[in-house]
């Protein structure tokens, strides 16, 4: 008696840095797929890195089956100068075949024994048919076309090897033959402004959760690589156990004081002020004070390079270059041009799961709305950043400018403030006795008491000092105050003002 | 020798296997449910039965006992193929239990042993 249990189902991890986890580990084994992309969406770059991890990493065979008219030499040139092309691959563990002429002369039955065949006789494991299209075109019917897709799923199925179809999908939409492979991948170039951005899409994986939604994807040297939305991978629940009680010190005995004794550890601090406030300065001697504790910290940046950092920070006395060379204070930059907020977030996660990072100091928040192509992203995303490094008792502060510098108004540039930040340290400056001088102050401190009053902060060479509070003026918030011992605002010069 | 007599209702299965045990070299029937294999069966006695264990009209176990009523037939070698857990269909008097999904190989395998052994008989 032959009996057996049913077949495990195997995972074929796919080689696109990103896709696995999307896929909650790649490719079921023996199962059909379809990757659906108008022409320049990626799908031959996308199926030949399949096909070389499939035979590298899982030494497998491939066999990649072209219904058009396409040249092979063609197609092996274009992917001679990606990274992952290795041409000692070839003919035998990925062999390609042109099943052009097959089809034009005997139609879907003829291309259906073709690949039967050759699947068989190459032992391939994993199949790629590029450009159903042009089976769609010879095909008496729809019908027909759906029959010879089943047939295809049924064969393979058997013989234990996995399915990958390309077509352009004919840019209608979704059709019936769609809805019966085993998973549907769409690829798509958008265009917002003058901006493209590629995303990836996973409208179906039959027997596996995947990740949902679109996820972005750049086309590199070394292939695709696709970058999960950030939402979509982060924590998600309640922290384990109570929350932290441990505080983190900024290293600034007057704003440690105003804190009582820091931020909480897991918590998230949002940095406001104009530009030149001290947002920068500020977040580095946060950082700088985790490093000296012996925690590893991390400086995302987006406008200051490492080397102007350095010297910025060393400028007030801060010197930072022992810390990072020694490793605990890690810099990471990327100019705030043309960012991907899918991958900004692929390497938040990255820094917070595997860096075991205590710190980190996200500088800005306007460049995170910059990479965002969908405005209304970037709250949900930093909500979601928020709550995995409270899961992971990362503490983080981000830097967030405010529109105006001087004036009476003070306007959130986000909304949910409580959603992505549980404290708020406000920053600006004020024009006193003919002087900028700079302030602090703690807008919003969660479950922890704090000083209430406006301390003045001091930049010198000797490094960032939180002083006294100012007692004699008011309305400094509004960047012109008044002084609360004469009634008319101070004139240039500090004298009084005629009446 | 007679043809390995396929019956399974999923008719892209009944195609698939037909195509690939021609590929092989195997003379193939193909029947879609119990009453059309017992009809294939009086047009010409096949070495193999290949049967599917749900089907409409006559299903698999109903199949088998109209067989082994049927003298002519009882002899026959059935391999009951399905994706229900053995429990339901391990006490049938099959020569073989073919759990699906099953592989090209594993369906080759038991084709051989009991197609070859009709051509020894």
């Amino acid at each position: 008696m032959t009996e057996g249990t049913p077949r495990v189902t195997e995972r074929i991890s796919t080689g696109i840095p990103g896709l696995d986890t999307v896929l909650h580990g790649g490719f079921r084994k023996a199962r059909t797929y379809m990757l659906m992309g108008l022409p320049g969406s990626g799908k031959t770059i996308f199926a030949n890195q399949v096909c070389f991890h499939h035979a590298k990493r899982h030494g497998g065979r491939v066999l990649y089956l072209t219904l058009l008219a396409e040249s092979h030499t063609e197609l092996v040139g274009n992917l001679a100068s990606l990274s992952y092309f290795d041409p000692t691959l070839l003919p035998n563990a990925i062999t390609y075949l042109s099943a052009f002429t097959v089809l034009e002369q005997g139609g879907l039955d003829a291309l259906a024994e073709l690949i039967r065949k050759e699947t068989k006789n190459h032992q391939a494991t994993l199949l790629v048919l590029d450009g159903l299209v042009a089976a769609e075109e010879v095909a008496p019917s729809q019908q027909a076309i759906k029959k010879f897709i089943h047939g295809l799923q049924v064969v393979t199925g058997l013989m234990g090897c996995t399915t990958l179809i390309l077509t352009t999908g004919r840019g209608q939409g979704l059709r019936a033959e769609h809805t019966m492979v085993d998973g549907l991948l769409l690829l798509r170039q958008r265009m917002f402004g003058v901006r493209a951005v590629r995303e990836l899409f996973v409208r179906k994986f039959r027997g596996s959760p995947y990740l949902l939604g679109k996820h972005s994807f750049d086309i590199t040297q070394d292939g695709i690589i696709i970058y999960p939305r950030l939402e979509s991978l982060a924590e998600s629940g309640p922290p384990p156990g109570p929350p932290l009680d441990a505080k983190c010190a900024f290293g600034i005995p007057g704003m440690d004081a105003m804190l009582t004794g820091g931020v909480a550890q897991g918590s998230t601090t949002i940095l406001l002020g104009p530009s030149g406030s001290g947002k920068t300065l500020l977040g580095l001697n946060f950082l700088a004070e985790g490093a000296r504790r012996g925690e590893r910290v991390h400086y995302f940046a987006f406008y200051d390079s490492p080397e102007r950092m350095v010297a910025q920070a060393a400028g007030i006395g801060l010197d930072l270059k022992p810390l990072i060379d020694r490793g605990d204070f890690e810099v990471s930059f990327r100019p705030p041009t043309e960012n991907l907020l899918d991958k900004l977030g692929v390497q938040l996660l990255d820094i917070i799961r595997t860096r075991g990072v205590r710190r980190l100091f996200l500088d800005g928040y306007d460049a995170l709305r910059r990479a965002a192509v969908r405005q209304s992203r970037v709250s949900r995303f930093l909500a979601a950043l928020v709550n995995e490094c409270r899961m992971r008792g990362v503490t983080l502060l981000y830097s967030v400018e405010s529109v105006s510098a001087f004036g009476p108004e003070v306007t959130f540039p986000m909304r949910g403030i409580s959603m992505v930040a549980e404290n708020v340290l406000f920053l600006r400056q004020a024009e006193l006795d003919s002087r900028l001088r700079r302030f602090v102050t703690v807008l919003k401190l969660r479950n922890s008491p704090h000083d209430t009053s406006l301390r003045e902060l001091c930049i010198s060479t000797k490094g960032m000092e939180v002083t006294g509070a100012f007692t004699d003026v008011e309305a400094m918030m509004t960047g012109v105050p008044r002084s609360t011992t004469w009634s008319e605002p101070r004139r240039p010069g500090g004298g009084r003002q005629e009446p | 020798m007679g043809p390995i007599l396929i019956v399974d209702d999923e008719f892209g299965i009944v195609e698939a296997m037909r195509d690939l045990l021609s590929d092989e070299g195997y003379r193939t029937a193909i029947a879609l449910n119990g009453k059309e294999a017992l009809e294939r069966m009086a047009e010409e006695r096949p070495c193999l039965v290949l049967l599917d264990y749900m089907m409409p009209v006559m299903n698999g176990p109903a199949l088998l006992e109209a067989m082994e009523r049927n003298p002519l037939l009882r002899d026959i070698p059935v391999v009951m193929m399905s994706a229900s857990p053995p429990d339901y269909w391990k006490h049938l008097r099959c020569a073989a239990f073919l759990p699906k999904p099953f592989s090209l190989d594993g369906l080759l395998v038991v084709v051989r042993r009991f197609a070859q052994g009709a051509i020894l008989q």
